[in-house]
């Protein structure tokens, strides 16, 4: 072999060598450097993945009735490079969606955009006038939307749904807040391989992973005493010229909570349309001062610590005096001789000054505790809220003597309410709750028992409690308004409300607290008014509201009068 | 041993064939489905708006009901019963 023979062999070789290198190079890189995302290709081209959207679970009445379901709806979405007429389509678009044209067009009009969203949650009928139109460039995909068959009843506690950061649906107040999570569920995930048309391949791969759907809340409210509480509350409201007003009642014997209502209030379907401060349920987020009706938690503590009987007597005879401050009766008349019967139908702040003074402060504080004031009731509502206490060693004399007729202490009604349902309940505190059972899809049920915190009087005190409240409403300032026959257990209350230090003369809160049937109590229903004008006594406003409530549920529940 | 080589072979062709094409019926089937959810949905809605207590009031006053008022109500208290309870 010549030089030039050899030289030709090395140059072959070298080149296959080269090329080698080459080749290989390649493939690394193919097979390696840009592997992940040709796969990621690949599968986008023969394979295909949709979201499996979770059902947001329902919340139910205790009849069973949906008081929120869902409804489908669709998200409208526009692709600005299918469209002919950028101007003619917002003007289509904006008068069915209602959006404003000029931002409409600037929004689509933007460079670059291959998709741009219009409307969440547009309803079916909006939807089948949108496709009427047949524009180009609009397109729509399904939305799951709450839906309230009952319209706005029960807002406050149902709460409602909005968007969090990333554009997911949330629960936000009442119910949905609360029970969110359970609510919510989780979204599934399927992926399959597909043919040439799109069609699924039978013979595939297919990756799946099942949503699971919200679960379904059943809860203690009754919708026909909740419609009741409703209409009663604004038509109160309207005649008494009251400002405010709520009505929350309770099954004394379980805790649930079997209506409540409050009045102003928000419709959970168009919540954006209305002020964010109605989004609180004040039942539970909002205190006020709870007059007299406390009256009947602090005479039921003295009876448990035997310091005075029904019969006991005291000497009404004027204005009791507490270091600089008098204590005057509500109506400043005197009865001389009265027995603690008496004291409650007259709703006397001066023998209640006396019961206090009986118990002692350490028992009266321990008692104010007992019945769940200064703590959460720990209701099933995300809002709320429990009014601070003063500390133990910061109650003076005149804070003592006033907390006995109810005055310079806040509550919230919801804690009030549990309090005198305690009264019904042979002295058993309830833990107040709004959901009964919790159902998943497969239909395991949860069912959330009635949960008694402590008893805090006996039930021969309770009974003998009741009595007394039987005696203040048939003999009391309230009786006329009273239904004939039934035996109700209530006490009234006029709370003066304090603004900027001192109590306003002209302004109250006028409440009523009571159960029913005083035997065998099927209901414990507190009525407040928020300074009703056409007089400022509980008496006059709140009591008449509250027997009218009272003989709605007497007819509904079928109880006869006698009971 | 050949022939059910063969035999197996063609099977198999034929089943992939077939199955290949169920990929149409699949859709089908999975466009059905999803239309009956959603007339369910629609149907859970409608018997939701029927069932609710203002729809209910609504039909009733159509049909001439009328709450009664208080007045309308009678209440009968034990010392006020008509007729001698023993």
């Amino acid at each position: 072999m010549n030089f030039k023979e050899e030289w030709r062999m090395w140059g072959v070789f070298g080149a296959i060598v080269l090329f080698f290198f080459l080749i290989s190079g390649r493939l690394f890189y193919w097979q390696v450097i840009a592997g992940n995302d040709l796969r990621v290709k690949a599968s986008a081209q023969y394979s295909v993945e949709f979201l499996l959207p979770a059902a947001r679970g329902q919340i139910l009445a205790s009849d069973g009735n949906r008081l929120v379901t869902n409804q489908t709806a669709f998200l409208a979405y526009a692709q600005p490079k299918d469209i002919k007429d950028i101007v003619q389509f917002s003007k289509n678009i904006g008068h069915v969606l209602s959006l404003d044209n000029e931002s409409l067009v600037a929004k689509l009009s933007t460079s670059g955009k291959l998709w741009v969203p219009l409307a969440h949650k547009v309803e079916s009928n909006l939807v089948d006038t949108l496709k009427s139109l047949h524009l180009s460039g609009l397109g729509f995909e399904k939305e799951p939307k709450r839906y309230y068959p009952e319209a706005s009843m029960a807002g406050q506690i149902l709460g409602f749904v909005g968007s969090d950061g990333n554009g997911n649906d949330k629960g936000y107040f009442g119910v949905e807040g609360y029970y969110d999570r359970e609510l919510r569920g989780q979204n599934g995930r399927i992926a399959i391989e597909r043919d040439v048309r799109g069609a699924p391949i039978l013979i595939g791969d297919e990756n799946r992973i099942e949503p699971e759907h919200g679960r379904t809340l059943m809860t203690w409210i009754d919708r026909s005493i909740q419609r009741a509480a409703e209409r009663r509350l604004t038509e109160g409201i309207e005649k008494y010229g009251a400002k405010e007003g709520s009505v929350t009642i309770l099954d004394p014997k379980t805790g649930g909570i079997l209506a409540m209502a409050s009045f102003p209030s928000y419709d959970p379907a168009h919540f954006f349309s209305y002020d964010t401060i109605l989004y609180r349920n004040p039942t539970v987020a909002a205190s006020f001062e709870p007059g007299s009706t406390f009256k009947a938690l602090v005479m039921s503590s003295a009876l448990q610590e035997q310091v005075i009987t029904p019969a006991t007597t005291m000497e009404e005879s004027g204005p009791v005096q507490i270091g600089e401050y008098a204590v005057n009766t509500w109506d400043n008349k005197y009865h001389g001789t009265i027995t603690m019967t008496e004291v409650l139908q007259h709703s006397s702040n001066v023998g209640m000054v006396f019961v206090e003074k009986k118990l002692g402060k350490e028992k009266m504080l321990k008692y104010i505790h007992d019945f769940g004031f200064g703590e959460p009731t720990g209701v099933d509502l995300e809002e709320e809220l429990s009014p601070q206490l003063r500390k133990d060693n910061n109650w003076r004399e005149i804070d003592l003597a006033t907390a006995s007729f109810g005055q310079g202490i806040a509550v919230t009604p919801l804690q009030m309410v549990r309090a005198v349902g305690a009264l019904a309940n042979d002295g058993w505190l309830m833990e107040p709750h709004i959901v009964k059972e919790i159902a998943d899809e497969k239909r395991r049920v949860v069912t959330i028992r009635p949960k008694k915190i402590r008893q805090v009087v006996g039930s021969a005190t309770a009974k003998i409690m009741t009595e007394m409240m039987v005696s203040a409403v048939d003999n009391g300032e309230a009786k006329w308004a009273k239904p004939t026959g039934y035996r109700i257990a209530g006490k009234t209350g006029t709370a003066q409300i304090p603004v900027a230090g001192h109590y306003d003369e002209k302004k109250t809160i006028a409440s009523f607290v009571g159960f029913a049937p005083a035997d065998d109590p099927k209901f414990v229903m507190l009525v407040t008014l928020l300074e009703p004008s056409s007089s400022q006594w509980g008496s006059e406003t709140a009591a008449p509201l509250f027997f009218t409530i009272a003989r709605d549920i007497f007819s509904y529940l079928g109880i006869p009068p006698g009971m | 041993m050949p022939l059910v080589i063969v035999i197996l072979l063609v099977v198999k062709i034929v089943a992939t064939n077939t199955l290949a094409s169920f990929g149409e019926t699949v859709r089908t089937v999975d466009a059905k489905i999803s239309r009956m959810s959603e007339e369910n949905e629609l149907l859970r809605q409608q018997v939701a708006s029927v069932s609710a207590l203002v729809a209910i009031a609504a039909r009733a006053g159509e049909f001439g009901f009328v709450e009664p008022t208080k007045s309308q109500m009678m209440t009968i208290a034990i010392d006020q019963f008509p007729v001698a309870l023993r």
